[in-house]
């Protein structure tokens, strides 16, 4: 095939912001102190660098547009989370690549030389399968999906309420992120809402997919849950952000707290 | 990792993919990980009861009743990073015919008290049954019981 000129203003922007935000000592400090200890409040934080609150909140800012902090409201305080996705996806895209000569890397360069766009950018799944095993019943799983308080322990810190047909995302200020529509919910055994990637707008400017789980016991192993993204043909960002890694977090924190009773990342 | 994450999402619409990648978060340290995927006594407790024994000479594995499951070469040894081996399945007449595969292990460190597992199932392309048995759920649920054991104590399979 010729090559034509890709477009991928998406996946630039998000790196643009990224590459700003990084591109700033004071960030990068801020960055190291959440790398160091998670939720901290902008007093804390504000006492770390020499600068006013004023100063202190306009860069949190910029690393929040980039993904790079997420913030959740806890009580009277703001607390602040790092992030460290975009870092890891710029890191992959920009360094591992040339510095991890691998066989992979090196088919990616044949294809190219042979002009085979497909192989150098390969098209993630338009319906993704994860499955996870975990120890509890149909029962605590359930609860674990549908109940906001346990939600919001390992689902980036969003809270996500399931209620009249509806799922609502809310952010860290408690203001509606997203509402997308309940399909089917059958507890103990299934939920299959619509999905929007409402914390990024890049994202959310794509059509909704589809996001399924579906619980079955396993006798001696405890239950499999079963998670399917799907709907993703015409949402390809989406698709992207959410494979692999994305969705293992998510789905290993939840495995963490029901088996455990403790987030992953505490 | 951006090729790994394609290819684990490629894994999802294949019949079977020559290239498998699968990824867990777990709560241990990569020391507790690597110890757990090299020493017999935690393998038994989560890979289908096997007892496997991988040093820097190379990967054995005994099913529950002595029988070698599994016997090949090491190819990378770096503890607690990183470990290749070599992949027959031993276990199965059937899978055993099959070409040798590769495994790949791979531990990193996450911020917070948590790594990334990465294990990678390559080299499947003249071995499409040991591609289509490992594949999904039999991989996962090896992975599963991996992060239930160091982060409970206790294994997945009452």
């Amino acid at each position: 095939m010729p090559s034509e000129p890709r477009t991928n203003d998406g996946r630039d922007q998000a790196e643009d912001r990224v590459f700003k935000a990084l591109a700033d000592p004071t960030r990068r400090h801020l960055l190291d102190r959440l790398f160091e200890r998670a939720g901290r409040s902008l007093t804390e934080l504000e006492s770390e660098v020499q600068m006013t609150r004023f100063g202190v909140m306009k860069h949190l800012r910029v690393l929040e547009e980039a993904g790079l902090v997420v913030a959740r409201r806890s009580g009277r305080e703001k607390l602040h989370y790092l992030n460290p996705v975009p870092i890891r996806l710029i890191h992959d895209r920009w360094i591992d690549k040339y510095t991890e000569p691998r066989v992979a890397a090196l088919s990616e360069l044949k294809s190219q030389l042979e002009g085979d766009p497909m192989s150098t950018i390969a098209e993630p799944a338009t319906a993704q399968v994860y499955p996870m095993f975990i120890r509890a019943t149909p029962e605590q799983l359930w609860e674990a999906i549908t109940n906001p308080d346990l939600v919001e322990q390992y689902f980036y810190g969003l809270r996500i309420e399931i209620a009249d047909g509806r799922r609502r995302v809310q952010g860290p200020d408690g203001e509606l992120w997203g509402e997308e529509p309940v399909a089917e919910c059958d507890p103990p055994r299934r939920l299959v809402h619509g999905w929007r990637s409402t914390y990024d707008p890049d994202l959310a400017a794509e059509p909704e997919s589809r996001v399924s789980w579906t619980i079955e016991p396993q006798g001696e192993h405890g239950s499999r849950l079963t998670l399917v993204h799907d709907g993703l043909e015409r949402s390809p960002k989406t698709a992207a952000s959410v494979a692999g890694e994305g969705w293992m977090l998510v789905l290993c924190g939840l495995k963490t707290l029901v088996e455990t009773g403790q987030p992953l990342g505490a | 990792m951006t090729t790994q994450l394609q290819e684990t999402a490629m894994t999802n619409h294949r019949e079977f993919e020559a290239t498998q990648v699968y990824q867990v978060f777990i709560k241990a340290t990569p020391e507790q990980i690597w110890e757990a995927i090299t020493t017999p006594e935690f393998t038994q407790r989560y890979f289908h009861g096997a007892r496997i024994t991988v040093t820097r000479d190379g990967y054995r594995s005994l099913g529950p009743s002595g029988a070698v499951w599994g016997d090949a070469a090491v190819l990378e040894f770096d503890p607690p990073h990183r470990l290749v081996h070599g992949w027959d399945s031993l276990y199965s007449d059937e899978l055993a015919q099959e070409s040798t595969s590769r495994v790949t292990w791979e531990i990193e460190p996450q911020p917070g008290a948590y790594c990334l597992l990465t294990v990678t199932h390559d080299e499947l392309q003249n071995s499409p049954k040991t591609a289509r048995s490992v594949a999904g759920q039999g991989w996962m649920m090896v992975l599963s019981g991996l992060k239930t054991l160091l982060e409970t104590g206790e294994p997945l399979a009452a």
